[in-house]
């Protein structure tokens, strides 16, 4: 008879232990989020296997538990629904987890149920972004590094038993792993959904100027910019005519002669109604994080849906803070060139810097000398679109008076010198006039259906003030419209980028969703009935996440079905259907009544027959044995076909 | 098991120095002697049946016994019988030929039916009844029988019911031309055989028996394989009765023993085709159409039908 020692445990019953405390933890964790019917049920199976764990050891047979396992996700995807998809997803894994607990567990089971209380616990961090989830994530991740330690234990030798004292050194030693990983978690929990840049890239900030939207236009700093390729946003929407492509942005009425500014102004209620006439577009914006609070739509944007959103009067739209994070917001607009304000200040948009020079004051004269305003500005507009002025983003005039030398002297320059010099002669002409800065064009994803905006599309325009009519569009650069695609439409590269963006598109769209707590809150505002028309989801997404999740979900039980039809027997056979097409390359074709070693014996090539007698030899080892092939013959059998 | 696998191949090595030429009737002599079972050697006289028997028993110390039939032999010639001791005033048994491991039953068809049958229970009851009294044969016991093929004059054929006690039937035929020779020139070795140093002791040879039954394994596969081939023997348009039981039990254990001569602790489909035209031919009944026929061919080709489990 053994002698027993009392103080030593069994490891597995550690493990056990902590694997349903981990059960009942991320229960705990979900629970209030989930219907009672599945809090019961897990409730239910789950200790319905503790009983069994601890009275006997019956355990119920691994493929019921998986027929099982894909009834429930066949289930849920039955009843899917994007109102409450990630409940429903959360309820499906806990019942799955919790019927995890009903096999007879070996080391992999094990990994499982813990890979599964994570996915538990990413399910919690989709619901709830508050501290409660970071509690339970110390706790689970805690728990998790110091069971899977304890289980390396187990899986080295199923019978292990250790004493007391050991088992408190590994568990503090395991410690450590949680403790490094928790704080580092939590940083890159902060820091990571904020930004889109990766976090060190800051160091090797390039000092030259991008072309990219800015508060203020300035002009005659740098001589050079350059084009900056990286996306600022997505807008989902129909396609349009490129004419009406203009993002709108900021307004800027104040210039000093060298820089436009934006004056401070007055918010508007957004609920006020504007009054523009035109057809209505609807878009979805995907905006990507930048450092300002400028928030863009399809000119003239009416209504933009964002929570804390201001509207000013020039119809440009402010968030409070710089935007950090990726944002969706939904916009309508009109396309129009006019935007109708019946009183405007004209003092501020009739404003010159005193020290302007005589000779655009003159050049204004001459420009702009009849007395229809529109003739006048077509006059103007002609000025610069008549051939004598060109486009560039090189040389730009870098000097105290830049005005004066993009007019007189270089008569090529960037957006900015011909909208500024725009608006200045306008002004001088006493029609107000004032800058729109933002984007102008875009890429068009026929696939995703949204315009691709990137950040060297940034562009500046002019609006003047007609009196009856109200403000109007000018873009006097003369630049022809293909300047704001990305490229040729052959090139493979863009078509690769542009199939890995949409891609990209729909996983921030589906997957990430942006602002989560506000997709969440709007789901929960559906469910209670409360609708607003402005924030319908469109029917063509939910049908295609229907789509995505029947395509899905019969990837998913076809590769579960053929893994079930490839069992271990199966592989036997496939392994022979191998080993025979291998030898039907040299020409030997065994007959079905031909046994292998048969088979084997009728190869002339000794060579080959060597080669061949080995893996038959291996083979009938477990095969005329009933035994079933184990990981290891597996490896050494592919290795044998491989060298024949 | 490796160890004893190389006992058999060693008497196969010795005993081929003896049988020039005749190591395959020797190695399926040996497989039906290590699965209990007995062996019908139909061949002409003078291809050395004889030498075979005593080169196999006393390779393996076994004791060795020989009955030449003819029609006046008689049940008690084979079996022994009791005689008075006038000394003791008892009945004293005196066992016959019977009581040895290896028997050599000569010319089996030249004896009666009545002989014939007091064979057969000694073969398939493994003892013998004399006077009402029972008594047991050696545990190791195997007959080899022969039969001369072509003198019919004055022959009882065994019925069919006695050969299918007979584990399998197989003939020596002609040596091969430079074992005659061989023979010729040195002359018969069969005089020598009966000196020979045993290889092994009866107790091994027991002891691989055992471990033929039970260390081989048959899998299901293979036990799939069989009832093909059973079933195929009972339904074809060559044989009106197909193998019985026994017959497919012999199927299994010599496969069994076949496997464990070639070193393998299982049995593959190679096993039971390799011998199959030994051990179906004389357990079935043909057609009389076909009766002119070669059987194992026909057989063969029956079992080229059947697809091995891989």
């Amino acid at each position: 008879m053994k002698v027993v020692d009392l103080k030593s445990i069994k490891i597995i019953h550690i493990v056990k232990v902590f694997t349903y405390a981990i059960g009942v933890i991320s229960f705990l964790s979900i629970a209030r989020y989930i219907s009672f019917v599945y809090s019961g049920l897990f409730l239910l199976i789950f200790s319905i296997s503790v009983y069994f764990e601890y009275k006997n050891r019956f355990f119920i047979p691994r493929w019921i538990i998986n027929l099982f396992s894909l009834g429930i996700v066949a289930y849920t995807i039955y009843r899917i629904n994007t109102d409450e998809l990630v409940i429903q997803l959360v309820e499906a894994l806990l019942i799955i987890f919790a019927v995890k607990f009903l096999e007879e567990k070996k080391t992999r089971d094990y990994m499982q149920i813990y890979t599964l209380s994570l996915f538990l616990l990413a399910g919690l961090g989709l619901l709830s972004l508050d501290i409660v989830f970071s509690v339970y994530l110390i706790i689970v991740v805690i728990m998790l590094s110091l069971s899977s330690v304890l289980l390396t234990f187990y899986s080295q030798d199923p019978e292990m038993e250790l004493d007391f004292r050991t088992i408190l050194k590994i568990i503090f030693k395991s410690l450590y792993i949680p403790c490094v990983a928790i704080p580092l978690t939590v940083v890159m929990f902060v820091i990571l959904p904020r930004t889109q840049y990766p976090i060190l890239n800051f160091l090797n900030r390039p000092d030259k100027a991008k072309t990219g939207f800015t508060e203020s236009v300035r002009l005659g700093a740098v001589s050079n910019i350059q084009e900056d390729a990286s996306i600022i946003m997505r807008v989902h929407m129909e396609r349009i005519r490129d004419e009406d492509l203009y993002w709108r942005g900021i307004v800027l009425d104040y210039f000093d002669g060298i820089s436009w500014k934006s004056s401070k102004k007055q918010y508007l209620n957004q609920n006020q109604p504007v009054i523009v006439p035109g057809a209505s577009v609807k878009q979805v914006i995907y905006l990507e994080p930048y450092e300002n609070r400028y928030i863009f739509g399809l000119d003239k944007p009416v209504f933009i849906s964002l929570k804390g959103i201001k509207r000013l009067e020039d119809l440009s739209y402010v968030m409070p803070s710089p935007i950090e994070r990726r944002l969706r917001y939904e916009v309508l607009s009109v396309m129009s060139h006019v935007f109708y304000e019946h009183d405007i200040d004209k003092t501020l948009y009739l404003q010159v810097p005193e020290n302007i020079s005589e000779r655009i004051r003159q050049l204004a004269k001459i420009l702009a000398s009849g007395n229809d305003i529109l003739n006048n500005i077509q006059a103007v507009y002609n000025f610069f679109n008549d051939g004598s002025f060109r486009y560039s983003l090189k040389n730009l005039p870098v000097s105290r008076t830049p005005l004066e030398d993009f007019l007189f002297k270089n008569k090529y320059g960037n957006c900015e010198y011909f909208a500024s010099a725009f608006a200045v002669i306008l002004r001088l002409a006493g029609i107000p006039s004032r800058l729109v800065g933002g984007y102008r064009g875009g890429y068009y994803n026929d696939v995703g259906k949204y315009y691709l905006v990137p950040q060297k599309n940034a562009h500046v325009w002019v609006e003047a003030y007609i009196n009856g009519k109200g403000w109007m569009r000018f873009d006097p650069t003369p630049v022809a419209y293909e300047t704001f695609g990305l490229g040729k439409k052959k090139d493979i590269i863009l078509q690769i980028r542009l199939i890995m963006d949409t891609i990209n598109f729909y996983w921030y769209a589906f997957v990430i969703n942006y602002n989560l707590d506000r997709q969440l809150s709007i789901a929960f505002a559906i469910t209670q009935g409360i609708k607003r028309p402005h924030l319908k989801l469109d029917i063509k997404n939910l049908a295609f996440i229907k789509y995505v999740a029947i395509f899905l979900s019969v990837l998913i039980l076809s590769f579960f079905s053929i893994k079930a039809f490839m069992r271990r027997q199966d592989k036997e056979r496939y392994m022979l259907w191998q080993f025979y097409r291998r030898l039907n390359k040299y020409g030997y074709k065994k007959r079905a009544s031909q046994g292998l070693e048969e088979f084997v014996s009728i190869i002339k090539d000794e060579n080959l027959k060597e080669k061949a007698r080995e893996f038959v030899v291996a083979f009938e080892e477990s095969f005329y044995r009933d035994k079933k092939l184990s990981r290891m013959d597996i490896k050494r059998l592919k290795r044998i076909i491989k060298a024949i | 098991m490796e160890n004893k696998n190389n006992k058999v191949q060693k008497i196969i090595d010795f005993l081929s120095n003896y049988l020039q030429g005749k190591e395959k009737p020797l190695r399926l002599a040996l497989i039906a002697f290590f699965s209990r079972g007995h062996l019908l050697i139909e061949d002409l006289p003078g291809l050395g049946k004889t030498t075979l028997a005593i080169g196999i028993a006393k390779s393996l110390g076994l004791t060795f016994g020989r009955i030449q039939c003819t029609s006046d032999l008689l049940p008690t010639d084979i079996t022994g019988l009791s005689i008075y001791n006038k000394t003791t005033g008892e009945f004293e048994f005196h066992p016959g030929p019977i009581f040895n491991n290896i028997v050599l039953c000569d010319e089996i068809n030249r004896a009666t039916p009545k002989t014939q049958s007091a064979l057969l229970e000694a073969m398939g009851e493994k003892q013998v009844t004399i006077e009402g009294k029972t008594y047991k044969l050696p545990r190791l016991f195997s007959i080899i029988a022969t039969q001369n093929p072509v003198e019919q004059f004055g022959t009882f054929p065994l019925p069919e019911s006695q050969l299918d006690r007979f584990m399998m039937k197989i003939s020596i035929g002609y040596p091969s031309n430079e074992a005659e020779r061989e023979i010729l020139k040195i002359g018969s070795k069969r005089e020598e055989l009966y000196y020979i140093e045993p290889i092994m002791t009866k107790e091994d040879a027991e002891e691989i028996q055992i471990s033929i039954e039970k260390d081989v394994y048959v899998s299901e596969k293979v036990l799939d394989y069989i009832m093909a081939i059973i079933n195929k023997t009972r339904r074809n348009g060559y044989i009106t009765a197909g193998l019985s039981t026994r017959g497919a039990l012999t199927l299994m254990t010599t496969a069994k023993t076949n496997a464990y001569f070639h070193g393998r602790n299982f049995v593959i489909p190679e096993d039971i085709k390799e011998l199959i035209e030994f051990t179906v031919p004389h357990r079935v009944i043909f057609k009389e159409e076909y009766e002119s026929l070669d059987k194992r061919e026909i057989i063969k080709s029956l079992i080229e039908e059947i697809p091995t489990p891989a």
